[in-house]
């Protein structure tokens, strides 16, 4: 293998599972237990990218979520993904991976100039020279996003499977590390119901790259028996590859679990991601701690790493990042880092700490391998091209102010550094709890809780581990007693540590003139500088959140993991204020990217994105060949197009069949609610504005429901079944909020009434049958009715037998034709329209959608609720006054109605229009002027609402809300339409056909 | 994500419920006699509190009863639920 | 009775397939009685008028079902409860209850077209419901004699533990039954394998 980095012994790599994988085109080898990004080090590769603005070369540098640097493009076509994070990528076999941010090449970059015009490139540089002029920035962003930008979004469908599930359980635990599998024990062995999620592969964390005891056993071990516990208790579930990335109100916590990522391509089965919806009684959060850089010149070097990652390279991938390194520190963490290098055979150069003693058991054992510890020492500068090839070291002032003395130039190929940790506080702050500082320990930690939650171990800034165990153990005891369960777990036992305190280092001085020095970047994802934070706040960038905005530190996939802190610092040294007075940007979900596949998960496509609603006859419409148009949630047949028929042809056929002979149209959509009670007639006097007290029993209403502003809510038909009992309709589209609105009146302000309400929408299949040969046709199939226009009138309501089925009969009509309503329960909708159709056949009954369906009410004016009003039409904008009660004391909306505005008598009202050539037909939404050549802005006098081509009346006819229209019949008013053109037309009376209404009346 | 506690049903996920304004908004009995401005109080005039508000919540995909929810809306916590006609909690305001 | 045989189910449209793998198991129990019954539990006339025909007390208790003889009754809301009856008792249950009810402030209305049932059963039945559905399915929390009316997927369903344990019942509304099987159904891939 030609692994030449790769260390002889250890790691949990399978030294027995050769992988291929290819990285901008070359052909690699790697390890199963690798990363993509332990496997490039493997090979001795450390630049994966050139950083977005300046396009510099750039290296990994760390191991984990935390990685601004080595973000990639995996795989093409159907299955790639932009912006996966190398550290976090498991290698597969055949992988294909490449870097993002470098055009045309990795080696040769035609846009690394803008390194060396970096000083013409400060914060905000882009806003400053782009914004202006203002009409130019659409040019401007086409040519900058190329330039800079991440991946590359796919430009085919994805082809994988998305997973969801919800969750409830008593204690959820984030992070799955020694503090967090300590707390799942504790909760676990207890019967609590535990979820523990952890990120990687495997259980752990941070201590699979270390050698720690815990329980006087080696770390591993005691890891690999507590997973093995856990795995046994049923009421534990584990979620490895798993991120809590969103941590939300009342412990709701998202989830995402990957489920094939690490498998070759061809093994891939099932959903790729699973979306966990978790609703937990008691949180703990045990999400560990990041290691910070440290800000100096040229500190963005391939090469540079985190003190950290390069010891999990060493020790858990078996992988030597460099031959000849240098620590550079400011706390005791990193001098284990020196002995894993020192143990797998690497030369330590030296170990540069800014502290200026360092006398812990740890740093002596450093000093007893030989390796030089440079106290009160700072890295000042780095040279090197596209990989680290020295460090100049200087002496640093005690306070870390300044440095002096000669720079002394130490050969190096790896930097591993360290400013100290971050406790990983994003999930706990999510929750509401506000990050607190600790001056101490130079962190920021948890704030007290606000939700049923804990943080423990390093996520609380409890970086040592004995202290760590503790906490987790308590926390978990906690958790499960306060979900009801006796839990005492003792913490597991480790030994103490003790370490020299931390010197908080955010900015290493340079001993180059201010403003000449090379660029210290905190933000290695976003190129911004020490000098951009500055610059910031000399321009009057005083807040944490608006420097973040200014300068884009703390932007993009890697949301400022590492290098937030360390601007924080600067802008607080900058200001002469504390860090705990400058505070922390918020942090919000999602803590790591998170992708629109596992948000949108199987609610894809025409059949689950949204509901269809089916009626019983929805197999018939399809089987003959209906178009459908949604309304609302359901489907209804549109039309019915013969061969060869255009939308047009089959609507004018079926009007016409159904203004002469008959048609039928499937209206079970329509909302249907049973009212009872003795205060039933009462209770319709309050939501309709006509009066209904002394509607006879058998007989239909038609009336109008307004909001309490007096606008037109909902229309339809109600029936009086009996006294105390009514049957009303509502639009399909208006009929749940009808229902809940009706609940809302009795529920809460009318209690005392004695009425119930019950939807019987889905119970009732629907059909009309319209058209002079209607009656023929129903009282063909229907027994027990005399259909007589007598014994039967217009707005009656009857009930007969189909067969040995109980039916209702409705004589309404929506066409102006006589017609009926035929029910029946919708298990036997399909039996009850085939039995009409077959009834209908001599008579050519023809099927409508929708679309005549609307037609012929156009021809009659009748308007349709939600297209010719929308929530700021009255009745009488309508020209329905008639159906307003004038001796009604109350009912909703009616004080609504003399308020001035609606009281006024030249609102916007529904009129009919002509267009002046017959044939054109004004599209619906047109705007009406009176002067189309006036100047701009033309006043806009009102808009079509409804218009068609009226076969029946063979020119086209439309409906629109004009402004004081009733007053100017015979007027001319003009739409002008977007293709140039504009439709001269004459305004009406809404009604164009049998204006005598003596088609239904017979 | 509330968790909304239904007087009836207990605590349930918010996307069973749905929000339906502030509460206490009794309708006015004689609405002829009101002024427009009373009346334009009533209609249009809501409180909008920082802190400890009182709203009505309706389980819309559950028990479909409309009841009364006391939240802060600064924290988003819920002090507590109760019936229609019934008296309140007292939270804190915190 | 012979019109019996000219119904359809709602899920007409929907092929049921045999489990694989660790697939619960999808029926729809069709044609069953619904009717929907409104009252005051505090007017005693009513519960016993009510108590009468069915056999037994409207459950009171939130979320519960009571089983009498074939009857099952689900409470739907505290003034709200849902009667399943064997089909052709629906007819004569309502038209006793109508009778017994009398002028007591109550309703009674048909339901049996507007919704139907379906089963799941089988060892991924809670998981297969549970993947878009925020009610806390666990056996602890709900058992056997429980129900809740609950968001499914983007729809809404009544969902009862069955009593024998195998698994849960849903009550389903007609017009969203057959999105909610194409939904149940593609939710099924996940337990292919």
């Amino acid at each position: 293998m030609s692994q030449s980095f790769r260390i002889a012994q250890g790691g949990r790599i399978d030294r027995d599972n050769q992988l291929k994988f290819s990285f901008n085109g070359k052909t690699y080898t790697g390890q199963a237990g690798d990363t993509l990004a332990s496997a490039l080090l493997a090979n001795g590769i450390h630049m994966v990218g050139r950083s977005w603005k300046y396009h510099r070369p750039r290296g990994i540098l760390s191991a984990g979520a935390e990685e601004p640097n080595a973000i990639f493009q995996l795989e093409k076509g159907e299955k790639t993904i932009p912006n996966a994070r190398a550290t976090q990528v498991e290698l597969y076999d055949d992988l294909d991976a490449s870097s993002v941010n470098c055009w045309p090449s990795l080696d040769f970059d035609l846009l690394s100039i803008n390194s060396k015009v970096s000083r013409m490139l400060p914060a905000g540089f882009y806003y400053k020279t782009f914004m202006w002029p203002k009409s130019m920035w659409m040019k401007y962003e086409h040519i900058i996003r190329k330039a800079s930008g991440l991946g590359k979004s796919p430009e085919v469908n994805d082809s994988d499977r998305y997973e969801h599930s919800h969750r409830h359980c008593d204690v959820l635990i984030a992070g799955g590390g020694v503090a967090g599998l300590t707390a799942a024990l504790a909760a676990g062995r207890a019967g609590a119901r535990v979820i523990l999620v952890d990120e990687q592969s495997e259980f752990g964390g941070m201590a699979l790259s270390s050698y720690d005891k815990i329980d006087g056993q080696p770390v591993s071990d005691w890891i690999q028996a507590a997973v093995a516990e856990l795995q046994e208790l049923p009421e534990v579930m584990l979620l490895p590859r798993s991120t809590a990335y969103g941590y939300h109100d009342y412990n709701f916590l998202t989830i995402n679990q990957r489920l094939t990522d690490h498998l070759a391509l061809n093994n891939r089965k099932g959903g790729r991601e699973k979306l966990w919806h978790i609703r937990a009684h008691q949180v703990v959060l045990a999400t560990g701690a990041m290691e910070r850089p440290l800000v100096h010149s040229n500190n963005d070097r391939p090469g540079i790493m985190l003190a950290s990652a390069v010891s999990t390279y060493v020790n858990r991938y078996a992988v030597k990042p460099g031959e000849r390194a240098v620590i550079f520190t400011n706390n005791d963490s990193a001098y284990q880092t020196a002995l894993d290098l020192n143990a797998a055979g690497a030369q330590v150069v030296a170990v540069v700490d800014a502290r200026s003693q360092s006398s812990s058991e740890l740093a002596n054992m450093v000093r007893s391998a030989g390796i030089e510890v440079m106290n009160s020492c700072a890295v000042v500068d780095t040279s090197g091209g596209k990989r680290l090839q020295s460090v100049q070291v200087m002496s640093l002032s005690s306070d870390g102010q300044s440095v002096s003395g000669q720079r002394r130039t130490l050969s190096c190929d790896l930097l591993a550094v360290s400013g100290g940790w971050s406790p990983v506080v994003h999930l706990s702050s999510q929750s509401g709890a506000k990050a607190v500082w600790n001056e101490e320990a130079a962190m920021f930690i948890p704030g007290e809780p606000v939700q049923q939650q804990a943080s423990v171990g390093s996520a609380n800034g409890t970086l040592e581990l004995k202290l760590s165990l503790i906490e987790a153990a308590n926390a978990g005891n906690a958790a499960a007693k306060a979900c009801g369960f006796d839990s005492n777990m003792k913490a597991p036992q480790s030994d103490a540590v003790i370490s020299d305190p931390i010197m908080p280092l955010w900015l290493v001085p340079s001993d180059k003139e201010k403003g000449r020095e090379p660029k210290a970047f905190i933000d290695l994802q976003n190129d911004v500088g020490s000098a951009d934070i500055e610059l910031a706040a000399r321009e009057g960038f005083h807040s944490v959140e608006h420097v973040k905005r200014y300068t884009a530190m703390g932007f993009g996939t890697d949301q400022g993991k590492t290098g937030n802190i360390n601007g924080m610092g600067i802008l607080a040294k900058t200001l002469n204020q504390t860090i705990a007075e400058t505070g922390t940007t918020t942090y919000r979900p999602n803590y790591t990217p998170v992708t629109f596949g596992s948000m949108a998960g199987q609610n894809l496509g025409s059949r689950l994105f949204d509901p269809a609603r089916k009626t019983a006859m929805h197999g018939w419409h399809e089987e003959n060949g209906a178009e459908f148009e949604d309304v609302g949630q359901w489907k209804r047949p549109w039309y019915y197009p013969k061969a060869g028929e255009t939308i047009h042809d089959a609507v004018n056929r079926e009007c016409l069949a159904t203004r002469n002979s008959v048609g039928i149209l499937d209206a079970s959509t329509l909302g249907k609610i049973e009212i009872k009670g003795k205060d039933s007639a009462q209770f319709l006097e309050m939501m309709y504005t006509n009066n209904w007290m002394k509607l006879p029993v058998g007989m239909a209403r038609y009336g109008f429901m307004l909001g309490e502003d007096g606008m037109v809510m909902d229309d339809g038909v109600t029936i009086r079944l009996a006294e105390d009992h009514f049957y009303m309709h509502t639009t399909s589209g208006g009929a749940a909020g009808v229902l809940s609105s009706m609940e809302r009146w009795l529920q809460t302000e009318w209690p005392e009434m004695e009425v119930f309400l019950t939807s019987v929408t889905d119970h009732w299949a629907t059909a009309a049958v319209v058209g002079p040969n209607s009656r023929k046709v129903v009282s063909a199939i229907c027994e027990g009715i005399d259909f007589s226009a007598e014994a039967f009138p217009f707005m009656a309501s009857r009930v007969g037998k189909i067969g040995e089925l109980e039916c209702r009969i409705n004589r309404i009509s929506f066409s102006g034709e006589l017609a009926y309503e035929v029910n029946l329960p919708a298990n036997y909708g399909r039996f009850m329209w085939e039995k009409l159709m077959e009834a209908g056949a001599k008579y050519d009954i023809t099927p409508y959608g929708t679309e005549t369906m609307h037609v012929l009410r156009a021809e009659k004016g009748y308007v349709i609720v939600g297209q010719d009003t929308d929530g700021s039409i009255t009745v009488d904008d309508l020209g329905m006054s008639w159906a307003v009660s004038k001796t009604k004391v109350d009912f909703l909306g009616k004080r609504s109605l003399t308020r001035p505005d609606t009281a006024r008598t030249d609102r916007k009202q529904l009129v009919g229009l002509l267009t002046e050539e017959p044939d054109s037909v004004l599209p619906e939404g047109a705007q009406l002027v009176n002067d189309p050549g006036a100047a701009t802005p033309v006043p806009m006098v009102g808009h079509v609402s409804s218009s068609y081509y009226s076969a029946c009346c063979g020119h086209s006819i439309a409906m629109a809300l004009v402004k004081d229209g009733r007053r100017r019949m015979g007027e001319t008013v003009y739409a002008p339409l977007a293709d140039g053109r504009v439709l001269k037309a004459t305004i009406t009376q809404p009604l164009f056909y049998d204006k005598e209404g003596a088609k239904s009346n017979v | 994500m509330l968790l909304i506690e239904c007087p009836w049903c207990g605590e349930r996920d918010e996307s069973e419920f749905s929000y339906a304004g502030e509460a206490h908004i009794a309708r006015p009995l004689e609405t002829e006699k009101l002024s427009d401005e009373e009346w334009a109080n009533y209609l249009f005039l809501r409180k909008n509190i920082k802190g400890l508000h009182r709203e009505q919540w309706n389980h819309a995909a559950g028990c479909r009863r409309y009841f009364n929810v006391e939240r802060n809306t600064v924290s988003y916590k819920i002090s507590g639920s109760y019936k229609i006609g019934e008296q309140g909690p007292v939270g804190d305001d915190t | 009775m012979s019109d019996l045989f000219h119904q359809q189910s709602p899920i007409v449209q929907i092929k049921l397939t045999e489990p694989k793998a660790n697939q619960p198991l999808i029926r729809e129990i069709p044609f069953q009685g619904f009717l929907n019954l409104r009252g005051r539990p505090n007017n005693p006339d009513f519960m016993t008028a009510v108590k009468k025909v069915l056999g037994c007390s409207l459950p009171i208790e939130a979320n519960t079902v009571v089983v009498s003889g074939d009857y099952k009754i689900y409470w739907l809301g505290p003034d709200e409860w849902l009667v399943i009856t064997p089909t052709e008792q629906q007819r004569k249950v309502q038209s006793e209850l109508i009778s017994a009810l009398g002028v007591i402030f109550s309703s009674v209305v048909d339901n049996s077209s507007g919704v139907t049932i379906i089963n799941i059963t089988g060892d991924n039945a809670a998981n297969l419901i549970a993947r878009d559905c925020p009610l806390d399915l666990h056996s602890t929390v709900f058992k056997a004699g429980q129900c809740a009316q609950t968001r499914l997927a983007k729809s809404g369903a009544m969902i009862a533990p069955l009593l024998d344990g195998s698994g849960f019942e849903l009550i389903i509304r007609r017009s969203f039954a057959d999105y909610l099987l194409l939904w149940m159904q593609d939710a099924l891939i996940e337990f292919e394998a």
